[in-house]
This record gives structure tokens, C-alpha cells and sequence, in this order.
């Protein structure tokens, strides 16, 4: 079966590889504030909308870019992780595959719409936040779940 | 839809690996096929009648609760 939208297999090691210090990176920002000085930049932003002063549009700004990397990798990762090949690709596993990233948006965003209801201001930020890559995870593990199961029988 | 996959092996003496390895698929897929878990694709049951020599619906019967 052609499976033409799934990345090479090694795309897997190379997305655990690059998370396991992207989980260590995100973890040290969120509660410590930690960011790299040396990835101080001057990068070019569509909209920028500061606490304090005026939304500017189309212009550089100064930021430190350590947060956009930590995403940039997390969802680089979990994409390598999520949609690379099996070392046995046959109609089944697509079939699973499938069923398995239905069933992630369910969950996803029965979690979201939970959290849309009870969770308010910076918590809810939060939030929206992690669902930028609940999505992949929840695929992740229900796929892998249902392919332990499989080779189990 | 039920199948007779697993008498038709019987008959050749073939293992559900064995019938796996000439259809190009895994032996899980054949297990879950013979099971009634999976509903294979029209090309895999050509495949796997070609294999045993008989016509598809010799193998592959429509239930009536799948009409």
C-alpha cells in the first residue's frame, strides 16, 4: 500500500532525540524563566501587541526568540514522532493510523471545550498554550496504544 | 462479512505468516482479517485469492447484516 504522506522511519529517533531536550528546555522556561542570552535577535514580526505602548504592525522588534524555538522544536518533534513510517506499513496500520487521529481530535478538543467552560484568565492561557500540542500527543498515544495491542494478538 | 481464510490455509497447510509474506502485509493484519476484526480492501482480498486460486467470494461472504 502506498503510504505517500508519511515521513522516512528514522523521522521517529530523530523526534525523540530532538524532544527529550525540548521538554528539558520547555520545562526551565515555564518555571524558571530561563532563556538564552545569546538568543537575543532583532526579528521581523507581523503584529506585535506589547502590555505597555501601541500594537505595531509589519516592523523589527527585539526579543529574545528562546520560547519560539522551544515551540518550534516541540512541534517539529512530535510531528517526526507522530507521522513517520513503521517498520511495517500495510492497509491495517493506515486503517488504525486513521482511526486513531479521529479518535485524538475528539479527546483533544473534548478537553478543550471542558476547559473553555471552567478554566479562567491566565489559567485558560495556559491552556491554549498546551493545546497547541495536545493534538500530536494524544494521537501518539492512542496509535501506539492500539499498535501494542495488535502485536500483542 | 465473514471468510473461510482460515480453512483455505488449512488446505495448503500455510501459516497466517507464510499467507502474510506473499500478500505483502503483516501477520497481525491476516489474524485480524480471519478474526472479523478488520474489513480488508478489495485489492488484499484479490491478493489473497489469487494466492489460494479461488474466485473472492469463495472466500469473503457478505452477512446479511452487512446488506
Amino acid at each position: 500500500m502506498k503510504t505517500n504522506y508519511l515521513l522516512p522511519q528514522k523521522f521517529k529517533t530523530i523526534g525523540i532525540a530532538m524532544l527529550v531536550p525540548t521538554l528539558l528546555m520547555a520545562v526551565l522556561f515555564l518555571f524558571y524563566d530561563f532563556e538564552f542570552p545569546f538568543l537575543d535577535f532583532r526579528v521581523f514580526s507581523i503584529i506585535n501587541d506589547p502590555i505597555m505602548g501601541d500594537t505595531e504592525h509589519f516592523k523589527f522588534i527585539e526579543d529574545n526568540i528562546t520560547n519560539e524555538l522551544i515551540a518550534v522544536f516541540a512541534i517539529l518533534s512530535l510531528v517526526f514522532i507522530a507521522f513517520s513510517k513503521r517498520k511495517v506499513e500495510d492497509e491495517l496500520v493506515a486503517n488504525i493510523r486513521l482511526k486513531s487521529l479521529l479518535g485524538a481530535t475528539y479527546i483533544n478538543y473534548l478537553v478543550l471545550l471542558f476547559c473553555i467552560l471552567f478554566f479562567y484568565n491566565f489559567t485558560f492561557l495556559w491552556v491554549m498554550m498546551f493545546n497547541m500540542f495536545t493534538l500530536l500527543l494524544f494521537f501518539i498515544i492512542h496509535f501506539n496504544f492500539k499498535m501494542i495491542q495488535l502485536n500483542r494478538k | 462479512m465473514k471468510n473461510s481464510l482460515k480453512v483455505e490455509r488449512a488446505k495448503k497447510d500455510m501459516t497466517q505468516a507464510e499467507l502474510a509474506k506473499l500478500v505483502n502485509v503483516s501477520r497481525q493484519t491476516i489474524n485480524a482479517i480471519e478474526s472479523g476484526d478488520y474489513n480488508l480492501s478489495t485489492i488484499l482480498a484479490l491478493k489473497i485469492s489469487k494466492v489460494f486460486q479461488v474466485n473472492v467470494n469463495e472466500i469473503f461472504l457478505l452477512e446479511n447484516k452487512d446488506l
